[in-house]
């Protein structure tokens, strides 16, 4: 069966071609503008996408520059601490005075 | 000396694996240094040479994810550093003059800046369009074209049933953005 357009022009574009295939397809681009375009387009395609997964490594490392919100658990014990603490003592002056 | 060798090239094996945490681990290694480098050697702000840095890093990517990188011959932060210096002048639009032994080392890699990567308004406009493509078109392409997956990896990494799968969806998804691409393109003013 023969290969679709599509894959061809993929594998052009890709570099995945071998090189009497290439001279055959260029070939063809020549006497095809329909298929030059379809080419350009794809060649575009690519770089487009690949701008943007750029873009958006990019945004990654700068991400990656943000510390992270690390939990202050120092802060946690402190509080839970003092509440147990204020507790304690309230139940002590509450046992206190009802006896 | 070995050992870092070594070290540099585990951790590209690991980003061709698709390991993006050492990446990171390079980025922020180098990061302090480059800076102060690129600060010192062309007058530029904090902003700037932070910004030609994380263009020199995903430069770097690119090159390991291509192939372009694949044994060195010198250590991986001086590969970073001279993509970095390319960056750098080509932002600054100063002519680019190497050393010898740094011409040699970013001789056939990618070295160009990202705002500079595009080179027409269609190259945009897909970028644009890839912000709304979805999923599973983002990933697969992703993963295909930029990380350098091959068709069975992409097929375990996003779970579907075989590579064949993967293969008729990816045909979907550039089919879908070409026609996205040819009815904005004409649609569109890009003047």
């Amino acid at each position: 069966m023969a290969e679709n357009r599509f894959n061809q022009i993929d594998r052009y574009v890709s570099g995945l071609m071998a090189a009497e295939e290439v001279v055959e397809f260029e070939q063809r681009m020549r006497e095809n503008l329909g298929l030059a375009e379809g080419v350009h387009l794809h060649r575009d395609i690519l770089t487009g996408m690949e701008l943007q997964f750029m873009r958006e490594l990019k945004d990654r490392l700068i991400l990656a520059d943000i510390p992270e919100k690390k939990i202050n658990w120092k802060l946690i014990a402190l509080i839970v601490g003092g509440v147990a603490v204020l507790g304690a003592a309230g139940y002590a002056i509450y046992y206190y005075y009802l006896s | 000396m070995e050992q870092t060798y070594t070290e540099d090239q585990t951790l590209i094996q690991r980003i061709k694996d698709g390991d993006e945490t050492s990446l990171v681990k390079i980025y922020k290694e180098y990061r302090p240094a480059f800076q102060q480098w690129a600060q010192h050697s062309y007058r530029i702000d904090e902003e700037q040479s932070a910004d030609a840095f994380q263009d020199a890093v995903v430069c770097l990517y690119r090159n390991i994810v291509q192939g372009k990188l694949e044994s060195l011959t010198s250590s991986l932060k001086t590969y970073l550093f001279a993509i970095g210096k390319n960056v750098v002048r080509k932002k600054l639009q100063q002519p680019i003059t190497l050393e010898s032994s740094e011409l040699g080392l970013v001789e056939n890699l990618h070295t160009d800046p990202i705002d500079q990567f595009a080179t027409n308004d269609r190259q945009r406009l897909v970028a644009r369009l890839m912000e709304t493509i979805g999923e599973p078109c983002k990933s697969i392409l992703e993963l295909f074209y930029f990380r350098g997956f091959s068709m069975e990896a992409i097929a375990t990494r996003l779970q579907y049933k075989n590579e064949n799968v993967v293969k008729t969806q990816k045909l979907r998804c550039l089919t879908s953005l070409k026609n996205m691409v040819r009815e904005r393109y004409q649609n569109e003013d890009f003047v």
